[in-house]
């Protein structure tokens, strides 16, 4: 596909088709835009949270919400499931760049399948936190319709955006096993190209990026 | 790709996800043992421009947008000034409700 693609001579011949003016081939360029719109989705997530935390006198205080451990009991530790969870992703984002690079530097098929692999794992992990810790505050009793620890809003709005972007991460793990699996049959082999990969791994850090936020919006501000 | 460049490529990697990991840390010893009594907004400044430079380096570096064309790369970072605009209104408003609760009902 990349072949096919000739150098622009004028600036104006490069806008009117059959050239890639920004040099990404159309399938990365519609990933970008897409994630481009995705970042308006999480946005107004994010900005209904800071309107309606605005307009309450007093919000939960998140050392409190979030202070238990799996097999912790009653031990008081703020902030360190999320903190555990938020390595794990990161975790994740750099064995997914490690998938992208070995695939566009080397065609490495092993080495591209490896490291997919891993990603997929740190996928996987982070889901299961993320049901421990939902169904641990479901336990404590912060449900969509009443919360314990204060504002009624704090609690509908923690599921929806943990759960909008844990629906995020399950399709970027669904993707990435697609994906893994190509490569061990060795589709992009044939294609002469990993880019797939590399467009999936856009997709995956964009839900890294997001939780960035997520985490900063719940967990400290 | 030559063997140099793929080998600074994969450290580039490493040392990117080093920063987010301190980042990270320093982030959450701040929300821990931040004093309950004082004022919040130079920390919760302290965690917006944290996140901001989290993100630069997740954009930057792991989706590759600084290696982009120039031309790119304002396509992608222009639009998001709208956001900008909505947190600014929308947080506005939000304060507006607070009154109107505490001044109506």
């Amino acid at each position: 596909m990349e072949a096919t693609l000739t150098a622009p001579t004028t600036t104006k011949n490069s806008w009117n088709g059959g050239v890639s003016p920004f040099k990404v081939s159309w399938g990365k360029l519609m990933m970008w835009y897409f994630l481009l719109g995705d970042s308006f989705s999480f946005a107004s997530f994010l900005v209904t949270y800071g309107a309606l935390r605005f307009s309450y006198d007093s919000w939960p205080i998140p050392n409190q919400v979030f202070k238990t451990f799996p097999f912790m009991g009653e031990a008081n530790l703020p902030l360190m499931f999320v903190s555990l969870m938020t390595f794990i992703l990161i975790m994740s984002s750099v064995t997914m760049v490690l998938a992208v690079h070995y695939g566009n530097a080397e065609k490495n098929k092993k080495k591209v399948a490896m490291w997919l692999f891993f990603t997929i794992i740190g996928g996987v992990s982070f889901l299961s936190c993320q049901a421990w810790e939902w169904t641990h505050l479901i336990g404590e009793g912060m449900v969509m319709t009443s919360n314990p620890f204060g504002a009624t809003a704090f609690g509908w709005l923690f599921f929806c955006i943990t759960g909008f972007h844990g629906f995020h991460v399950f399709t970027g793990v669904v993707f990435n096993c697609i994906v893994l699996s190509n490569v061990t049959s060795g589709v992009y082999d044939r294609k002469g190209t990993y880019e797939m990969v590399e467009k999936v791994g856009l997709y995956w850090h964009f839900v890294d990026l997001v939780w960035v936020f997520v985490f900063m919006a719940f967990y400290l501000l | 790709m030559s063997a140099e460049a793929h080998g600074n490529m994969v450290k580039l990697i490493w040392r990117t996800f080093w920063i987010m990991l301190v980042l990270t840390i320093v982030e959450v010893v701040a929300a821990i043992f931040y004093p309950h009594d004082m004022n919040r907004s130079p920390l919760n400044v302290f965690f917006i421009v944290m996140s901001m430079i989290k993100a630069f380096y997740i954009v930057g570096t792991f989706m590759h947008l600084k290696f982009e064309v120039k031309h790119l790369i304002i396509t992608i970072l222009v639009p998001l000034i709208l956001l900008l605009y909505t947190i600014c209104i929308f947080l506005a408003e939000g304060t507006s409700w607070l009154n109107m609760k505490s001044h109506i009902w």
